[in-house]
């Protein structure tokens, strides 16, 4: 019973200091990396981010610990990609019991607010489709110009929720936002060459992409949206590789190769695998790197695929 | 002069009337040429105008219909239970659970038949921006062969009294070790381990129990969560109409108290280690007829780590310790209240350990082996269980599962197999587990 008593002691001081988190930085995390590297590009050492999912796993399926919860429990700022996709961050929130964070307050920021939406479904939804986000495809902090949006988002909301930084975070976006604008300008001029080529990929993931640089997507080696490649759909695919003389094939690090090796074989297109978020390989440090990382690789298999094309000729 | 001037004058006329013909045509050739000229234009025009209204058409397919583009892109994503296609409504899901038995021993319950085992339908959603309502219903097939109607779960959750507290009011599983707040469906194994079986009456589902449980997640730098709750549990059936001897099953049952100390450390960004200790103080199911105290205390330890990919390790383990406490003897029936005589204290064990292994998007594998020393008055080495079971599961979808399961029992040394398909419609979500 002592022993009882002393441990109800125990919990009761631990309990009084609840609130002796020294908070020097504002504390955010986000569900993804790219989120977080955007996070700290504004934030930068006024910030302390934590990304939890990073571009090595499947955003889809990622699988939260408790240990995580104490990184939440802190977060004065939680940010999500939002639309589904990273719909596992909630029973983190909820664990947390931190109210500063829950949907509808200022804690709360689903970066999905900022962007245009593409392939929002009509009508009816459900397994028969796949794995249909119904509020659209999610992938959209791929095209460039949505980090962009996402960036000036992730500033206001930084202000409101660090007031005294406001000014620092409105310098540092206009940094991020310079960069990056160089940059897309830069990648629109390498990829103009090869507006209305068509690839394939992996999973639909690589919509926002295409829209952005004029690329277009011929098919997918999933059947439907996170359903695996049958070898029926694989024939097709050769299919429609062979018939469009298609050059590549892109896809994430975290799927198996199998299928498109299978399909490179049989075709001869060639396999890009490239992160799509930070951290997805060792060259993907920053949400910059993983968009540049794409874009060298699609235009280098493109432009072989073009010398390829006039040798043959 | 006038016969020279006459031929001239013909002459002048003919070339004049040939170099007028010759105009003539140049002229309707420039027409035609004018006229194909036009005729492109307007082609082309109707061409780019068709085209145009292609690409519109494409583009509004493709983005958000403009009529709701204004409020869709100010809002964010509605959570669960907050769809606002359909105000009011809440999250619905069915999760239903086909399991096929097939066994070498003739006395095996359900033998050789593929069974719809369970559905449950939830009904998920939020009252208040801090509270949640979770309803559990449930259709479960016992090994009797009745479908047991009821409500698995409901109960409403204050997610964060003073932030730091989570208050469960109504009806849910006991909050003891892993397994048995986990739901069925959510298990990496087709059956219930065997201690639970055999201390907590679970069949596919752990005992539920009627009260309130408040959780402290505790300002540690590390996960650290109490729980307590107090529960009235439904006495488990164990005797039939003029059925003199004890059916050999038993679970908590009337007033039962819980605790459960649940920590987790990262040990590094990928390797996770999570410890917990769960008690129950309160009546087993035979308390209605005897004098039948429990005291449960539960262990587990669970490792977890996280590869590239989809590569997942999971090294799951829970020990049971039921101190139980029943009158001696023969004096088996008295009345609990008035009962003085001698009281035996029946001491069990039982564990299960599981190994989990993830090394696709859709396969994972698995090994759990089960001991327990059955909770009655015999001597516990003579009456022990213990089997061993080969887990393969393929995952087809987020929702949908197929999972062939060997067992091999090493006192019965019987063979089974169970063949169970998992399925899921709709939103479906539970609390961090």
């Amino acid at each position: 019973m002592k022993l009882l008593y002393a441990f109800f002691c125990a919990m009761l001081v631990l309990l009084a200091s609840t609130t002796g988190f020294a908070m020097d930085k504002t504390a955010v995390v986000t569900t993804t990396s790219d989120l977080a590297n955007i996070v700290s590009e504004i934030g930068n050492d006024r910030v302390e981010v934590i990304g939890l999912c990073d571009g090595s796993h499947d955003p889809h399926d990622f699988e939260i610990r408790p240990s995580m919860v104490i990184k939440v429990r802190k977060a004065r700022l939680f940010i999500l990609l939002g639309m589904g996709l990273d719909q596992w961050a909630l029973s983190l929130i909820d664990a947390s019991r931190n109210s500063g964070i829950r949907f509808g307050t200022d804690g709360y920021l689903d970066a999905s607010v900022c962007v245009t939406k593409l392939e929002i479904p009509q009508g009816k939804i459900d397994g028969s489709m796949g794995d249909v986000h119904p509020y659209g495809n999610p992938h959209y902090w791929l095209d460039p110009k949505n980090g962009l949006a996402i960036a000036e988002l992730i500033a206001k909301r930084l202000a409101v929720i660090a007031p005294d930084d406001k000014e620092y975070f409105k310098a540092n976006l206009a940094e991020f936002k310079k960069k990056l604008t160089a940059k897309i300008e830069e990648w629109e001029r390498r990829l103009a060459a090869f507006k209305g080529t068509r690839i394939v990929t992996y999973h639909r993931s690589w919509i926002y992409f295409c829209d952005c640089f004029g690329l277009d997507v011929a098919c997918e080696l999933e059947p439907k949206p996170g359903i695996p490649p049958s070898p029926s759909h694989l024939a097709k695919v050769c299919e429609t590789v062979q018939g469009g003389k298609l050059g590549v094939l892109l896809m994430e690090p975290f799927y198996s190769r199998k299928a498109a090796d299978f399909v490179a074989e049989k075709t001869g297109v060639k396999v890009l695998v490239c992160a799509n978020s930070v951290g997805g390989d060792e060259g993907a440090k920053t949400y910059v790197d993983v968009i540049e990382n794409v874009v060298n690789a699609v235009c280098s298999a493109l432009e072989q695929q073009a010398s390829g094309d006039q040798e043959a000729d | 002069m006038a016969v020279k001037i006459a031929p001239c004058a013909a002459i002048l006329l003919v070339f004049g009337l040939q170099l007028a013909a010759r105009s003539d045509d140049d002229s309707a050739l420039e027409q035609q040429i004018e006229q194909l000229r036009a005729d492109m234009d307007a082609m082309k025009m109707a061409y780019e105008h068709r085209i145009g209204e292609l690409e519109r058409q494409l583009k509004e397919l493709k983005t958000t219909v403009p009529t709701a583009s204004v409020v869709e892109a100010a809002s964010p994503t509605p959570l669960p239970g907050m769809k606002k296609e359909t105000p009011d409504i809440p999250d619905l899901s069915v999760i239903g659970n086909i399991v096929g038995k097939f066994s070498d021993s003739h006395d095996a319950e359900n033998r050789n038949k593929v069974l719809f085992s369970e559905a449950e339908v939830a009904l998920q959603g939020f009252l208040h921006p801090d509270i949640r309502g979770d309803v559990i219903l449930h259709a479960h097939r016992h090994e009797d062969g009745d479908y047991h109607y009821g409500v698995c779960e409901g109960y409403a959750t204050f997610m964060s009294l003073l932030d730091a507290f989570t208050l469960n009011a109504g009806r849910r599983l006991l909050p003891l070790g892993k397994a048995n707040a986990v739901h069925g469906h959510h298990r990496h194994f087709a059956d219930s381990p065997l201690v639970s079986r055999e201390f907590l009456g679970d069949e596919g589902h752990g005992p539920s129990g009627n009260g309130v449980n408040l959780a402290w997640l505790t300002p540690l730098p590390f996960f650290l969560q109490w729980e307590v709750g107090a529960w009235h549990v439904d006495a488990a059936h164990h005797h039939d109409d003029g059925e003199e001897e004890e059916a050999l099953t038993y679970a908590p049952s009337d007033e039962c108290y819980t605790t459960r100390l649940w920590s987790s450390f990262a040990l590094s960004d990928d390797d996770e280690l999570e410890i917990g200790v769960s008690g129950l103080s309160g009546y087993g199911s035979h308390f209605e007829h005897h004098t039948d105290r429990m005291q449960l205390v539960c262990a587990d330890l669970t490792y977890r780590h996280i590869g590239e990919g989809y590569h997942r390790l999971i090294f799951q383990n829970e020990f049971f310790w039921l101190d139980r406490r029943v009158p001696s003897g023969a004096d088996i029936d008295p009345d609990p209240a008035a009962y003085t005589g001698s009281i035996t204290e029946l001491d069990r064990f039982g564990l299960y350990s599981l190994i989990n292994y993830r090394f696709d998007k859709t396969w994972d594998v698995g090994l759990r082996y089960d001991y327990v020393q059955k909770p009655f008055p015999v001597e516990p080495d003579k009456d022990d269980l213990s089997s061993i079971s080969p887990i393969l599961t393929w995952n087809l979808t987020e929702c949908s599962k197929l999972r062939l399961q060997y067992t091999y029992d090493f006192d019965d040394k019987e063979n089974s197999v169970l063949l169970q398909f998992v399925f899921g419609i709709g939103p479906h979500s539970h609390p961090l587990e």
